[in-house]
């Protein structure tokens, strides 16, 4: 059995590659480059949170059962889930802040507005490939991950004061943000996903978010 | 992966010029989905109306649907594929072509039987320096692909195809153009075959073709539909197009089954 020491700069690596792979599952439709780097990952068992192991399993069984189509599958399913493709009235699980949270259920909303001012507060703006809302979980997500890695960096320059003031502003970003409405949308994602893979998405996020509160409870408490 | 954001801090940037205008994104969440609508015609039905828009693949649809009498894996029936279709463009990929003789009925896929393996679970032991934890990790284990075969709807139209016939009732309707159509049967059965021009220029000057006005490709197409003239870069004749200019054979073909059999 291989031993591998865990510390709290691997517990941040982890998180920062969470942040990135889930971020690059809702910012675009699947690839075969992607499709094939995922094969090859391992999908821990039993990590204490059951939305968290429900997804990886739903991954792994996807990813077992792949055939020739699959690809095509997959990027259909990405545009009904996110985009409407094909459902009623272009219903959909929209990946946009601003639609769960303002009741006309429209985008660029004020979220958006408050996520925008956070990034610039951050010192963020977006790239031009970028052509989306602000608010958009993929953003959301990687905005999350940059906070991370600027914790890392500070955990490793031994600055705790810098390191406690970005861990709490992920927890503020996570908890005004991220956890005020991605429920909301893992649920219409479970609703209109056509495939395991994209509810596997949706379980592994909630799930992720949820142990993110909690580490980041229990860090700020130390 | 590259980044979403840009480390780049824009404090000149305007909001308000950035904002677009507000968007209706779309309809409840509780709206519920469409049904697709079921396709209403037969297998039959649609190899029939492919076969006429686009006779040339004709050849190509047939000879899979006969490769996959027998289950076949993909990879086999996609070199047969490119086999068939190596002198008869086509936008579709052997893939494609597949995926349009399963969605009309003609193959179906016959997913690998599989034992359910155990899950392959990788062990690794934790340590924090004080404390141990054993974490367990599932890997992918790619599954054996299953093969293709042909339905029993696609064989009965397959078995169906009667290219002798079809040339018979073909040359007994347009009785008018006998001569012509052998004549194009015999040219392109010479020199490797010939081209849309050649063929042209060896019937424009045809009394019997200045009214109605008939070209060559009026020909050609009814001759390719039977099978008599085949595009393998040039238009040739088959061995069931020969058959017909044989000495004497066009004009028993009109009455006699069969011909090969002469």
């Amino acid at each position: 059995m291989a031993e591998k020491t865990i510390s709290l700069v691997s517990i941040m690596e982890g998180r920062i590659a969470q942040y990135q792979f889930l971020s690059r599952l809702f910012q675009r439709e699947m690839d075969e480059d992607y499709f094939t780097s995922m094969k090859t990952m391992r999908f821990p068992l039993n990590t204490g949170n059951s939305s968290v192991d429900e997804g990886y399993r739903l991954f792994h069984s996807y990813l077992s059962n792949a055939w020739e189509r699959t690809l095509e599958d997959l990027e259909k399913d990405y545009l009904r889930v996110f985009l409407g493709s094909n459902t009623t009235a272009h219903a959909a699980a929209y990946p946009y802040e601003s639609v769960h949270t303002s009741p006309e259920r429209l985008i660029m909303q004020e979220a958006r507005d408050e996520v925008l001012l956070l990034y610039r507060a951050a010192g963020l703006a977006r790239t031009d490939r970028w052509k989306d809302g602000e608010d958009h979980v993929a953003l959301e997500l990687d905005f999350e991950r940059i906070l991370c890695e600027r914790s890392l960096k500070a955990v490793n320059d031994n600055d705790d004061a810098a390191a406690h003031r970005l861990f709490t502003e992920q927890y503020n970003f996570l908890l005004d943000h991220l956890l005020n409405w991605v429920p909301l949308l893992v649920e219409a994602m479970e609703k209109f996903a056509k495939t395991d893979f994209y509810r596997a998405l949706a379980r592994l996020t909630i799930g992720f978010l949820e142990v993110e509160k909690e580490f980041l409870e229990e860090i700020l408490e130390e | 992966m590259s980044p979403v954001f840009d480390d780049e801090f824009d404090p000149l940037a305007d909001d308000e010029e950035e904002r677009e205008e507000l968007t209706v994104i779309g309809a409840d969440l509780d709206s519920m989905d469409t049904e697709v609508p079921t396709d209403a015609h037969s297998t039959r039905e649609h190899l029939d109306r492919l076969f006429e828009i686009m006779p040339g693949q004709k050849p190509v649809l047939l000879g899979i649907i006969d490769f996959c009498r027998e289950p076949q894996s993909a990879t086999a029936v996609d070199a047969k594929t490119l086999e068939l279709k190596e002198h008869r463009y086509s936008i579709y990929t052997p893939v494609g072509i597949r995926e349009l003789l399963e969605k009309i009925g003609a193959l179906v896929y016959l997913p690998a039987e599989t034992v359910e393996d155990e899950p392959n679970i990788i062990e690794e032991e934790l340590t924090d320096g004080e404390n141990s934890y054993e974490l367990s990790y599932l890997e992918v284990q790619e599954k054996p692909q299953g093969t293709w075969l042909a339905t029993p709807e696609g064989l009965e139209l397959l078995d169906e195809q009667d290219p002798q016939g079809d040339l018979r009732s073909l040359l007994a309707d347009d009785l008018i153009y006998l001569d012509i159509y052998k004549r194009i049967l015999a040219f392109c059965a010479e020199s490797g075959g010939r081209n849309i021009k050649q063929i042209d220029d060896l019937i424009k000057d045809e009394a019997l073709l200045q009214k109605p006005r008939k070209y060559g490709g009026y020909f050609v197409e009814r001759l390719e539909k039977c099978e008599a003239l085949l595009w393998e870069g040039t238009w040739i004749t088959s061995p069931l197009g020969r058959a017909v200019i044989q000495p004497a054979a066009a004009k028993d073909a009109l009455v006699e089954p069969g011909l090969n059999e002469r």
